[in-house]
C-alpha cells in the first residue's frame, strides 16, 4: 500500500491550511502595528448588540487575543487534516477552515481598527456589519479555494479478496443490478430546520425589538446558511452499481464514492449514532471516519482501502452491502 | 431498491424499469407516501437517458399509481393490490418446467411474455 503518499497528502494539507491560514492573520498583525501610531492609547475592543462600543483595551492586548484566537483555530485545523486526513473530504474540509479561521479574524481585527485610525476613543464609534460580513463572505470564499488545492485520494485497488464472510448476491450475467436508495432529511433534517428556522425568527424579532439591524442581519443570515447546509447536508442519493458505491446530494454538491476496486468489505450495522459522529449531516469522526449520518439506526458500513470508513444512514443496507461486495469481487477479477 | 436492467432485451427500457417499479409498490417495498428518485438521479444511477427514467414515471403517473411533482421527484400516491402468493405459487411450477424441459432462463421468460400477450 503507498501509505509515502498518503502521508504527504495529510501532511500537505496541513501545511496549505496553516500557510494559507497563518498568511493573513501575519499581514493583519503587519498592518495593526504599522498603525500603532495613529490608534488611541485604549482602542474600543467590544460592541453591545446594538454595535455601540461598551469595552476598551490596549492595541497589544487586543492582537494578542483575536490573533491568538484566530492562529489557535488555524493550527487545531491543520492539526486535524493531518491527524485525521485518511478521506479527502476531511483534509479538504480541515483546510478550508483553518484557511477561512486565519482571513476571518484578521477581518475582524481590521473592521474593528480601521474605523478608530486618527481618532481619540470615541464611544460613538459603531462597528461595520457590512465589513464583518464582507470578512465572512471572503472567509467563505478564501476556504473554498482552498479546498482546490487539496488533492484527492490517489486511486488504491485492494490487493486482497473481499472475506469469505461477507455478504454476496446473486448478480445475474449479462444484466445490469443496481441498488437505488433516497435519503430524506430524518432527525437530522428536523433538528436543523427548527434550529436555522429559530435562528431566522429570533434574528429579525430581536432586529424589530432592539433596533439592531446589524443583530437581525447576522442572526437571520446564520439561519439561512444553516437552512441551506441542512438541506445539501441530509438529502442524498445513494447508489451501488458495477462502479461502486456513490451518494451524492439532491444540491449536485456534497457527494461521495468508493469504487468497486478499493471496498475491502461492506456490511449492514444496526446503528449508527448522534454519539459516534457527534451530530448530522455528512461528517468525520474523531477516529477519521466519514459519514452521511441523518439518524440513529440501519446504516451502510464500507471499509476502504487505505484505512478509510464511510458509514451512510440507509435503509435496505444488507441489501446495498451484498451488491457492493460482489462487485468488489468482481472487481478484483477484472483488473 | 434494486433494478435489475437487461440491454439486450428486446422490453424497452422504460418498461423493465416500469414494472420494477410496479412490483416493488405491490411487494410493499416502496411504500405508500415514499419518495422514489429524482428522474435525473435514477437515471444517473441506472446509467441510461433522463427521458427514458421520465417516460417511466409518466406511465406510472398516468395509472394513478406516483404523483410526479416538479423540484420534488416522484410520490407513490397509490397501493397496487396483487395476489402474490398465487403467482409466486405459479411461477414456481413454471420454473420447474422450464428447467424440466431443459429451457434458458431468457427462453422460458419469453414464452411468459409471450403467454400474458395473448392473454392481453
Amino acid at each position: 500500500m503507498n501509505t509515502h503518499r498518503w502521508r504527504k497528502r495529510r501532511w500537505l494539507a496541513g501545511v496549505v491550511g496553516t500557510v494559507l491560514g497563518l498568511l493573513p492573520l501575519g499581514v493583519t498583525l503587519w498592518l495593526a502595528l504599522s498603525w500603532r501610531d495613529r490608534l488611541p492609547g485604549f482602542i474600543v475592543s467590544h460592541w453591545n448588540a446594538q454595535g455601540v462600543p461598551d469595552d476598551m483595551t490596549t492595541l497589544g492586548v487586543f492582537l494578542g487575543v483575536l490573533l491568538g484566537i484566530g492562529a489557535g483555530c488555524v493550527l487545531l485545523f491543520s492539526l486535524l487534516a493531518v491527524a485525521l486526513g485518511q478521506a479527502a473530504m476531511t483534509r479538504r474540509v480541515c483546510a478550508a477552515f483553518a484557511a477561512g479561521m486565519g482571513l476571518f479574524m484578521g477581518g475582524v481585527v481590521l473592521t474593528a481598527l480601521a474605523p478608530q485610525l486618527d481618532s481619540a476613543a470615541d464611544s460613538s464609534m459603531v462597528l461595520s456589519t457590512a465589513w464583518m460580513m464582507l470578512s465572512l463572505l471572503t472567509a467563505v470564499g478564501y476556504g473554498f479555494g482552498a479546498v482546490w488545492l487539496i488533492p484527492g485520494d490517489p486511486k488504491l485497488p485492494a490487493t486482497e479478496p473481499v472475506p469469505e464472510t461477507a455478504s454476496r448476491f446473486d448478480l445475474a450475467a449479462d444484466m445490469d443490478t443496481v441498488w437505488v436508495k433516497t435519503i430524506e432529511g430524518g432527525v437530522g433534517m428536523t433538528l436543523g430546520l427548527v434550529v436555522g428556522g429559530i435562528s431566522v425568527m429570533l434574528g429579525l424579532l430581536l432586529g424589530v425589538v432592539l433596533r439592531s439591524w446589524h443583530l437581525a442581519v447576522v442572526l437571520s443570515g446564520t439561519g439561512v446558511l444553516v437552512l441551506l447546509l441542512v438541506y445539501g447536508l441530509t438529502q442524498f442519493t445513494v447508489s451501488v452499481d458495477d462502479t461502486g458505491l456513490r451518494a451524492r446530494s439532491k444540491l449536485g454538491w456534497p457527494k461521495l464514492a468508493v469504487p468497486a476496486n478499493e471496498v475491502l468489505e461492506a456490511e449492514a450495522i444496526a446503528s449508527t449514532s448522534f454519539l459516534d459522529f457527534g451530530g448530522y449531516g455528512y461528517r468525520t469522526n474523531l477516529k477519521g471516519e466519514v459519514g452521511i449520518i441523518t439518524r440513529d439506526g440501519a446504516a451502510l458500513k464500507v471499509r476502504q482501502t487505505g484505512d478509510r470508513t464511510v458509514y451512510i444512514s440507509v435503509d435496505d443496507a444488507a441489501r446495498g452491502a451484498a451488491l457492493l461486495n460482489s462487485y468488489a469481487s468482481r472487481a478484483r477479477s477484472t483488473t | 431498491m434494486l433494478f435489475r436492467i437487461d440491454r439486450r432485451s428486446s422490453v424497452p427500457l422504460f418498461e423493465q424499469i416500469v414494472s420494477q417499479l410496479r412490483l416493488a409498490i405491490a411487494e410493499g417495498e416502496l411504500r405508500l407516501g415514499e419518495r422514489l428518485p429524482s428522474a435525473g438521479e435514477l437515471a444517473n444511477a441506472l446509467g441510461m437517458n433522463g427521458h427514458t427514467v421520465l417516460h417511466a414515471y409518466q406511465v406510472l403517473r398516468d395509472e394513478g399509481v406516483i404523483e410526479l411533482r416538479r423540484g420534488r421527484g416522484a410520490v407513490v400516491i397509490r397501493e397496487i393490490r396483487m395476489d402474490e402468493h398465487d403467482v409466486r405459487a405459479e411461477l414456481a411450477n413454471l420454473a420447474a418446467a422450464a428447467k424440466q424441459a431443459g429451457l434458458s432462463t431468457e427462453s422460458a421468460v419469453e414464452l411468459l411474455r409471450a403467454a400474458m400477450e395473448t392473454e392481453g
